[in-house]
């Protein structure tokens, strides 16, 4: 009986004696179990890990600013662009679209406050205004821009954009998608100096 | 033993009866044709409602292009709840079977929307564009307000297409420019917009005064004043006079080259140089149009006049002349 239950250990048998520090396979299942369970919380603990970058992004300060949009000024005329003025229009112009896309998906109309003015600040106001009327919203993804200035002002005031947007819109209803579009759209943006900066005057789809 | 038997006489009897039926010619059954008619016609049936279903599955018809300002009519099949959303606009309503209409105060702001039908089929969206109106606003910026006269381009004007609505009208739109001064127009010119925007730059006319500058399309008109006043003095010319023991130099009315009188608080510079060295300077302003200034008298010497780079006529006193 004795040589049976030895049998089942995994250990070899001299003189019918069991050798010492071997471990019966009965014993052998059990172990399996703790490997298992290491094995289990170090694949949960990648998976973890590997979530990081994703909840980093998630908490990220996003009062960074946004990367500027390369505005070619070859076109602009009948004044040529100085390297410090496209450098400050590609910067505030690129913050508009970010403050847009902020504003229409928070409905706060105060975010267009920083980068637009008159025409435009009015237009996208009013569309805050209905949108929480109708318990709306509207994201605004931005993934491609070719923007041109096509005309600087003689006097240095004013400057159109010319800008060819591959614009993913999508509009929520009580915060979940009803609709999504992406399309490539021509839009126009005019941009005045005030208060001694440059701010989005106009920002409207080009007629085609 | 018994049952078994009767049983197998009996399928004994049923597969005689079916041989016979093989061997004589076959008898239309009734019932069966009637089912194959009934289940033909409800094949049809089902074939027709799967050709129409989508007729009865909610829809949208929106017109592809609507002018600003106007209304405009969204036919809706099915029930359901309606969103539009576009730049400048989003709306909810509860719809059903019908027409649904775009009040002239909802499309006033240009681009493109969707219209979106969420309902119990699911959700349909269908896009559409409002385009500005025919109506045009014009903004004009004229730059610089006040300016020299006779001067190469130094005059710009930009202006600004707009609809009624403040949609910016960017196909080409033909814009006059029109400079005039004291009732003579020194600019007529048409120029065609480009995304929105027209411009021109002219020079400053010869003669001072308050120049019109104006930019229009059709009857709509904007009329921006252009200051031109006189450029740098011209023909300086000064005389001498000694009263008591002081020399008091005058000059004639001073003008730039076009004959337009310098603005009133113009500098101009007399300077006294002495036979023997002594040097006085006195800075005068135009008053009326003429500068004068008292200076000590002198027993020889030159006195010269000059007004920014302009310089004027010597006059020489004593033995120096």
């Amino acid at each position: 009986m004795s040589l049976k239950l030895a049998a089942m250990f995994n250990e070899e048998k001299k003189d019918g004696r069991v050798r010492a520090g071997s471990q019966p396979a009965a014993y052998h299942a059990g172990a399996a179990k703790p490997t298992l369970h290491k094995i289990i919380f170090l694949l949960g603990l990648a998976l973890v890990l590997s979530a990081a970058p994703l909840l980093l992004h998630a908490f990220a300060d996003n009062s960074a600013p946004p990367p500027a949009i390369t505005i070619n000024t070859s076109a602009a005329q009948p004044r040529p662009l100085e390297d410090a003025t496209t450098q400050s229009v590609a910067r505030v112009y690129s913050q508009a679209w970010t403050d847009l896309d902020r504003a229409l998906t928070r409905n706060d109309a105060s975010a267009l406050n920083a980068a637009f003015v008159g025409f435009a600040n009015a237009r996208y106001a009013a569309q805050i205004k209905q949108q929480l009327k109708a318990g709306m919203t509207v994201h605004l993804i931005a993934h491609s821009h070719n923007a041109s200035a096509v005309f600087y002002g003689i006097e240095g005031a004013s400057l159109e954009i010319r800008d060819d947007v591959q614009l993913e819109r999508q509009v929520l209803a009580k915060g979940k998608i009803i609709a999504s579009e992406t399309k490539t759209i021509p839009f126009v943006a005019i941009l005045t100096v005030v208060d001694n900066g440059w701010k989005v005057r106009v920002l409207e789809e080009a007629q085609q | 033993m018994k049952r078994s038997t009767s049983v197998i006489k009996q399928r004994a009897s049923v597969i005689l009866s079916a041989a016979k039926d093989l061997g004589s010619p076959p008898r239309a059954p009734v019932r069966p044709i009637l089912r194959a008619r009934s289940l033909h016609a409800k094949g049809m049936l089902l074939f027709v409602l799967i050709l129409t279903l989508p007729l009865f599955a909610a829809d949208l018809r929106v017109p592809p292009q609507i002018t600003a300002g106007k209304s405009a009519t969204i036919g809706v099949t099915g029930s359901g709840t309606l969103y539009i959303s576009g730049p400048g606009f989003a709306a909810k309503h509860e719809v059903s079977d019908g027409n649904f209409e775009l009040q002239p105060e909802e499309t006033r702001a240009a681009g493109r929307y969707l219209a979106i039908l969420k309902s119990r089929d699911g959700i349909v969206t269908r896009d559409f564009t409002i385009v500005p109106d025919e109506t045009v606003k014009l903004i004009f910026q004229a730059r610089p307000s006040r300016v020299p006269v006779a001067r190469q381009k130094v005059i710009s004007g930009s202006a600004f297409v707009f609809d009624q609505f403040d949609n910016l009208i960017t196909k080409p739109t033909p814009v006059n420019f029109q400079l005039t001064v004291n009732g003579a127009t020194t600019l007529n010119k048409n120029v065609t917009s480009k995304d929105g925007i027209a411009w021109t730059q002219t020079n400053s006319s010869p003669r001072a005064g308050a120049a019109q500058f104006i930019a229009s399309i059709g009857a709509d008109s904007v009329r921006r004043v252009v200051q031109q006043v006189a450029s740098d003095p011209c023909g300086l010319k000064m005389h001498a006079q000694l009263v008591g023991d002081q020399l008091v130099v005058e000059t004639d009315p001073v003008r730039d080259c076009s004959g337009n009188r310098v603005p009133d608080g113009t500098i101009v510079t007399f300077t006294a140089q002495e036979a023997n060295g002594t040097r006085d300077q006195v800075d005068a302003r135009v008053k009326k149009g003429i500068a004068r200034a008292t200076l000590p008298s002198m027993d020889a010497g030159v006195i010269t006049v000059a007004s920014g780079v302009t310089l004027g006529n010597q006059v020489r006193i004593g033995a120096a002349e």
